[in-house]
């Protein structure tokens, strides 16, 4: 296996690929996340988006602006059509003592 | 249990990981772009390299899922791990890396051919084997006080509020009897009594919702609360060393929380820590593990588990796993969702709140936030923000009572 260093596994964006996009002239959150496509596969960012802010103070891309995360979308956890699809109008009062939400 | 085809031992109710580790049998998948090996890292839910297909259900995660007799898993590639998976030459081809905004664009029939190709080999596992056995209701829940996370600081806020008998439900992604497992080193108070183990996906600021998907009694779960308490904590972010993908690298903290709650037992020459964090120097001491910084390590070996790591000074150390420690991130997601501002404080991107603990409006919802979510705190002082977060709520409540 070819020695790389990764930043998001999720999408195989390596370092090299973040010196690259820089290269380029991408120098924002949004930009380096469009190019390489890091933070777009299953983990949404959570295991990668801190790793390249710090990066990219290092690289001293906070300098001429504040670093600011990419846009959080839902879902954020693992969620199942099913659970989507019953949604309803007018739902079910939720007893918030009830163990599990559900009324006994 | 079985994984792909070969049995597996287990303890009833461990999460499977913890099976998955005993057996050194950490790889699950294949990457995207270059068809590396990939496994487990943050054990806790975050990352996406344990998602396997587990009793025909696909993109269930090792980490949350708990072991029990027959249980079949498997790895949701076309080609299984071990069989000849002509794509891993992918990694070899390109080994100094791969643009694809150029590669294969042209001409257009290589392109074509390339897609094909790429589509039969990724992708994230197939359609489950039958329809979903309990079909899922919504409950609807108007409250007082909605806290989002049972970690130290959520569990300080329900505490004062419980005291002081204002209604409020905890949501938390993690099972009941993981919550209620002792782990010292990161509990300093137990769970609390109105808990709601569901995984918040969503805040819909135009609904004025949160939205939460519970696994065991399966339902969709939606929030309208006077407050909201955010205590999402932090997350382990990957730390950038050469080969850091190889199945074995590991979150400390992940770690260290399998062992309290699976009672999972490494041996002692088996783990490197690498890095910074708190968890790092927690591990490395209880398993009398080498303890190496970020900055001398010079590679990970194994093909493809972790085998050896080698130091810059030429140093190999053998292991099996590389637990990595690095400095915690907030988990802010949810609250830049519901519209809160962050702000980058050298680790991650921290909520901003004011002195109180309040941090923006949510329709009829006023957002506090507490703990990790913040910045950097130990679990003692978490819990302490929490409790203080929830006085301050209580305080407001009482010399605005009607505000709205």
């Amino acid at each position: 296996m070819p020695r790389r260093c990764f930043v998001c596994r999720c999408e195989d964006v390596t370092v090299h690929e973040l010196e690259h996009a820089l290269s380029l002239g991408f120098r924002r959150v949004e930009e380096l996340k469009r190019y390489t496509g890091l933070g777009t596969g299953p983990c949404q960012g959570k295991e990668c988006l801190a790793s390249l802010a710090r990066w990219m103070q290092a690289q001293g891309l906070d300098a001429e602006l504040p670093l600011a995360p990419f846009t959080p979308r839902p879902p954020l956890e693992a969620v199942s059509f099913a659970a989507l699809a019953a949604r309803e109008d007018d739902p079910s009062e939720g007893d918030p003592k009830a163990s599990d939400g559900a009324p006994e | 249990m079985v994984v792909d085809g070969r049995a597996l031992e287990a303890s009833a109710g461990e999460r499977l990981v913890s099976s998955l580790l005993c057996a050194d049998r950490l790889a699950t998948s294949r990457s995207a772009k270059y068809r590396r090996a990939r496994g487990p890292y943050c054990l806790r839910g975050d990352c996406g390299t344990c998602l396997m297909r587990v009793d025909g259900r696909s993109n269930r995660r090792a980490c949350t899922e708990a072991a029990a007799p027959g249980r079949r898993l498997g790895s949701q590639n076309k080609h299984r791990l071990d069989a000849v998976d002509p794509s891993r030459l992918v990694d070899h081809a390109f080994s100094s890396g791969i643009d694809h905004h150029h590669l294969m664009v042209r001409p257009r029939l290589l392109n074509q051919a390339m897609q094909s190709i790429a589509r039969e080999l990724t992708g994230f596992g197939e359609l489950p084997d039958a329809e979903a056995e309990a079909p899922s209701g919504h409950l609807h829940h108007r409250l007082a006080v909605l806290i989002v996370g049972a970690g130290p600081a959520g569990r300080g806020a329900a505490e004062v509020l419980a005291a002081a008998g204002v209604e409020h439900l905890v949501v938390d992604r993690r099972p009941r009897d993981y919550l209620r497992a002792p782990a010292a080193w990161d509990d300093p108070a137990p769970p609390p009594e109105s808990l709601l183990c569901a995984g918040m996906f969503a805040a819909y600021p135009g609904e004025g919702i949160f939205a939460a998907h519970a696994e065991t009694a399966p339902a969709l779960h939606t929030f309208a609360a006077a407050a909201v308490i955010l205590a999402t904590g932090s997350r382990d972010p990957m730390i950038p060393l050469p080969n850091n993908d190889r199945p074995g690298v590991v979150s400390a903290r992940g770690l260290l929380e399998l062992m309290a709650h699976d009672a999972l037992e490494l041996e002692p020459q088996s783990t490197v820590v690498v890095g910074e964090g708190e968890h790092g120097r927690e591990l490395a001491e209880r398993l009398h593990a080498r303890w190496v910084p970020a900055e001398e390590v010079a590679d990970i070996l194994g093909d493809p588990e972790v085998r050896a790591l080698r130091t810059k000074t030429g140093e190999r150390i053998p292991c099996r796993l590389v637990a990595l420690a690095p400095l915690p991130a907030p988990a802010h997601e949810l609250g830049v969702m519901a519209g809160a501002e962050t702000h980058f404080d050298g680790h991650g991107f921290a909520l901003v709140r004011d002195a109180a603990g309040r941090c923006g409006r949510m329709g009829a919802s006023e957002l506090w936030a507490a703990g990790e979510l913040c910045g950097q705190m130990s679990p003692t002082e978490a819990h302490r923000d929490g409790r203080r977060v929830a006085k301050a709520l209580l305080d407001r409540r009482a010399h605005v009572p009607e505000e709205e």
